[in-house]
């Protein structure tokens, strides 16, 4: 096959159609698995804040809080809830980061392919041009 | 002298008879018989000389041996050859006077003779014209024949027995000449195309791979490049709150603690994991260049490979089509030759069977006049006569 520069063209511009779609869709994934995470984290938020108050009062009613009162119950549950809302608030936030961290992976990895084909593209491209010399030759030597 | 008028031809048959014998001692000191010149020759009418009346056959062998005829065949000599080889020994080639022998006179039948028998009868001149016609043609057959001889023995001796060989030869060596520069030219051609391509293909070789090398190395293959997972720092949103009730929860700093240990850890393998695909996408890189440079380095002597085939079987086959054609010169002079070896040898063999030496001895050459002594020669001569 002599070397033909459109069928190069047509190859890279299928690569990058290759890579197109994928990184896309996972542009798009990212984005709707972050704005879901970020609700959900949003949504964890507003339920510890709109329960600490709760959690106060009715240590208030059993007596258990008051203004020179501060039983032992009370603060070990005050603890526990805001540890409780510090392990679901991290829970949450690290699957958001490695949420992105994968979709950034494999965005990596589309870019990687494409770079890959790119390389292949350009190595067959001088693979080519060598053997259509080397039959440039052969025809000038009557071969 | 009436008898004489009578038969005039008998008077001068006579006279000449007379000097067939000798009347005195012959003078030997030269080489040349006066003494015994030829008396007349036989001449037919068509004026061929058909043999010299001498005195004797003794007389004759030594004459010849005086003048060293018998030295050399005069047979093989061509008429102008032969006169100038008698007149250098000292032979009187002049031609004799045609005498003009009167045989029905000397045998007394002429028709007015007074021998009686009334002359020759018409029969016997009609017979005597036809002896003389045989004669004359015979002398001119033989005469014919001869120069048929000298002409073959010529060729031989002067090579013109080859014809137009040589012509032909000089024509082969032309052509192969010719053909060799041919040859010569379009090997020149072969070499100059094969180094031409080569150097395009080398050109275009080097530039391919140059490229690709260039492309490699602006763009390499480093998509995994700082990818690091972000880790959130996990915060204490209640501290506020407890702090305005007095509370103090360790346990709170404890679990932030040990969320971020685990968002390390978490992201920790996530970046392990992101170095490997970047070092393995690094060597990937490292390797496909060096495949390039290893690819350009074959791709080269690949071309210095086929050039180098190329140019032997260039060669080959200027030396086969050299070899052919010097066969073919070969053969076609060899063929020139041997036709005219053939026609030598034709010509030899009609020589022989007609009974004439193909080889005859060449005329002795003239001796060579001595070099003049020189003045001091000739002084140390004398002194060597007179002992001084």
């Amino acid at each position: 096959m002599a070397y033909d520069a459109s069928v190069f063209e047509a190859r890279r511009r299928a690569a990058m159609q290759n890579i197109a779609a994928p990184s896309a869709m996972n542009v798009y994934d990212q984005f709707i698995s972050q704005q879901r995470g970020q609700r959900n984290l949003s949504e964890l938020q507003r339920q510890y804040n709109e329960g600490a108050p709760k959690v106060v009062s009715s240590y208030g009613r059993r007596g258990l809080l008051a203004p020179s009162v501060r039983s032992g119950a009370f603060r070990k549950a005050m603890a526990e809830y805001s540890r409780k809302r510090v392990q679901d608030t991290a829970e949450l936030q690290r699957e958001l980061d490695m949420s992105a961290a994968a979709s950034e992976l494999q965005n990596r990895q589309l870019r990687s392919q494409y770079a890959q084909d790119l390389q292949d593209l350009e190595t067959d491209k001088a693979r080519q041009i060598r053997e259509d010399a080397l039959a440039l030759l052969r025809l000038r030597a009557g071969a | 002298m009436a008898e004489n008028q009578r038969t005039p031809g008998r008077s001068a048959y006579k006279a000449n008879r007379i000097k067939v014998f000798p009347t005195s001692v012959p003078d030997r000191s030269t080489n040349v018989d006066e003494g015994f010149v030829p008396v007349g020759r036989v001449v037919d009418p068509t004026g061929t000389q058909i043999s010299d009346f001498r005195r004797g056959t003794a007389d004759r062998s030594e004459k010849y041996t005086n003048v060293g005829l018998y030295g050399a065949d005069i047979s093989a000599m061509n008429p102008a050859q032969r006169t100038a080889y008698l007149q250098s020994r000292g032979i009187d080639t002049t031609p004799a006077q045609n005498v003009n022998i009167d045989i029905a006179g000397a045998l007394g039948l002429g028709g007015g003779g007074s021998g009686g028998g009334g002359g020759l009868s018409a029969s016997d001149k009609l017979a005597l014209q036809k002896w003389q016609y045989e004669k004359a043609q015979d002398a001119e057959e033989k005469a014919r024949q001869q120069r048929s001889y000298d002409l073959m023995i010529q060729q031989l001796q002067d090579g013109s027995y080859r014809g137009d060989v040589d012509a032909a030869l000089a024509r082969i060596g032309k052509m192969d000449a010719a053909s060799k520069t041919g040859i010569e030219s379009i090997y020149g051609n072969v070499l100059k195309n094969i180094g031409a391509g080569y150097d395009t293909a080398s050109g275009l070789t080097t530039g391919a791979y140059n490229a690709l090398t260039d492309y490699l190395n602006r763009n390499p293959n480093n998509a995994f490049a700082g990818l690091t997972q972000q880790v959130t720092a996990p915060q204490d949103q209640m501290a506020q709150m407890l702090g305005a009730y007095g509370v103090s929860a360790p346990e709170v700093a404890a679990q932030i603690q040990a969320e971020q240990l685990a968002g390390q850890q978490s992201a920790g393998a996530f970046n392990t994991l992101a170095d490997f695909l970047g070092s393995a996408s690094r060597q990937a890189d490292l390797s496909r260049l060096a495949e390039a440079q290893a690819a350009a380095a074959f791709a080269g002597t690949q071309l210095g490979q086929e050039r180098a085939a190329y140019q032997s079987q260039a060669a080959r086959s200027r030396q086969d089509a050299l070899t052919a054609l010097a066969e073919r010169t070969a053969q076609a002079q060899f063929d020139q030759e041997q036709a005219a070896e053939a026609q030598r040898q034709a010509i030899i063999n009609a020589l022989i069977a007609a009974g004439v030496n193909p080889n005859p001895p060449k005329a002795p050459a003239a001796p060579v006049a001595p070099t003049p002594l020189t003045r001091d020669q000739v002084a140390a001569f004398q002194r060597e006569r007179l002992g001084l």
